[in-house]
């Protein structure tokens, strides 16, 4: 083995190089090997950069919607913030950036970049998407499909409209059914299906919220069982606001279907 | 072989490369240009391995040859077969799970490499050192070995070395920084004996 490979090395190496070649019938590999595999790590950087500007829309919508400013002075409570902060979205921004990050180093000469640089571009990329994409009204759009059609997305997604269904504490949400506008008063069916009749005399009503067949959010006080007494009317838009009228707790009625008789006597 | 290839000396590295697919003979150019740089460089990693050397240089070029549209233009093709050598180096040692003993250094290298590390007072006789930088490079991280000889050494760029070890010429910068810490550290001891 040895002797042999002395010899062999006496010649050049690149004759040497050749005749390996030669042997192995080696030849370069075709070159959409390498463009496959850039396109791949191309389009696993755009998915990922779509992911990510989507989650963010879906973040700024759900926060937004969720009037979380509001929220946070009316109940000053920490674990209502955790219930609102839709953190499946949040998380997903998270893996659309990794994965950005990702496809970008893997991408040519992605790893001249420091990480660092990647991750706050990865970010900042998210962001202006999602921006974009939330001001088109894509993120709203897909929020309301995904609240309606997966049963438990709202729970995952900071849907938590009991947060407006507080008598005790002076806030109500639901829909104007009937409006007596000459005496500022008007009858709302919570989003518990509750009926409450509303005097709004000596309240601010912003936006002409008060309309039959609107979302509203009222703060005031009860006054007796079923009235309240509004000191303020909001129209309620966002997440369980307008658009989506039904009671939360509506459901199709259960029909119980006798079985059909034997007719086999 | 010059009698077959049609390349003048003038020709880049880059420009050869390119036309390797198309004209095999034309890799025989590239072969010999960087045949003694890469062998020095692979001596380096694999010190007491000289026959495995040689095949770890063979397949190197092999790799370069099956791979040659995967050259990135953005790159040097020297940075590109020094990446292909130091990852076909690093995988060969891990298989063998070799540690070197000693590093291969020259007399001048040994004096360069030690004003480099600013550790030159420590000694007026260089020569007495050389075995000491040796031993203490082979003992130091892979990592920050492989930085030290492609800078001191090889005398490559933080760029290129970036291109070679694929990180950015920031951490590159870092990563020497580090290791010249790490080698005053060890070749004081190994110098002490």
């Amino acid at each position: 083995m040895h002797d042999s490979a002395t010899t062999v090395h006496d010649r050049p190496l690149s004759e040497r190089v050749m005749d390996t070649l030669d042997e192995r019938h080696l030849t370069p590999k075709p070159r959409w090997q390498f463009l496959f595999h850039t396109w791949v790590v191309r389009a696993v950087a755009a998915c990922a950069f779509l992911t990510g500007s989507l989650a963010t829309a879906l973040t700024i919508y759900i926060v937004q919607a969720s009037q979380f400013m509001e929220l946070r002075i009316e109940f000053s409570r920490l674990d209502t913030l955790f219930e609102i902060v839709p953190f499946v979205w949040l998380c997903l921004v998270g893996v659309g950036v990794f994965y950005a990050v990702y496809g970008v180093r893997h991408t040519g000469t992605g790893y001249r970049y420091r990480s660092g640089v990647l991750v706050v571009g990865a970010v900042f990329a998210s962001v202006a998407g999602g921006v974009g994409l939330h001001a088109s009204g894509v993120s709203e759009m897909i929020d309301r499909y995904l609240l309606v059609t997966v049963p438990f997305y709202g729970p995952m997604a900071g849907f938590q409209p009991h947060h407006w269904m507080r008598p005790p504490e002076g806030i109500i949400a639901g829909t104007v059914t009937t409006l007596n506008t000459p005496v500022q008063q008007c009858t709302v069916r919570d989003l518990k299906g509750t009926v409450w009749t509303v005097h709004f005399a000596s309240s601010t009503v912003q936006g002409g919220a008060v309309q039959e067949g609107v979302r509203i959010r009222i703060v005031g006080t009860t006054t007796g069982a079923g009235v309240f007494e509004a000191f303020e009317v909001r129209p309620f838009r966002g997440r369980g606001g307008v658009g989506m009228e039904q009671p939360l707790d509506t459901r199709p009625p259960v029909v119980m279907i006798a079985p059909a008789p034997s007719l086999d006597r | 072989m010059e009698q077959l290839v049609n390349t003048g000396n003038d020709e880049t590295d880059e420009t050869l490369m390119a036309r390797v697919p198309r004209e095999r003979d034309v890799f025989g150019v590239l072969i010999e240009r960087y045949e003694a740089r890469l062998r020095r460089y692979l001596k380096r990693f694999m010190p007491g391995l000289a026959e495995e050397v040689d095949d770890v240089l063979q397949e190197v070029f092999i790799k370069a040859y099956v791979n040659a549209h995967g050259f990135d233009p953005a790159l040097s093709f020297s940075s590109w077969v020094y990446r292909i050598a130091h990852n076909e180096a690093v995988t060969w040692l891990r298989k063998r799970k070799a540690r070197p003993e000693t590093v291969e250094l020259g007399d001048d290298e040994c004096t360069t490499f030690l004003v480099s590390m600013e550790a030159a007072h420590e000694t007026t006789e260089t020569h007495l050192a050389k075995d000491a930088v040796a031993r203490a490079l082979a003992h130091m991280s892979e990592k920050y070995r492989t930085v030290l000889v492609l800078r001191f050494l090889e005398e490559k760029s933080y760029d290129e070395i970036g291109d070679i070890l694929e990180v950015p010429g920031g951490t590159v910068a870092t990563f020497v920084h580090r290791a010249k810490k790490e080698f005053s550290r060890i070749y004081a001891t190994h110098h002490a004996r």
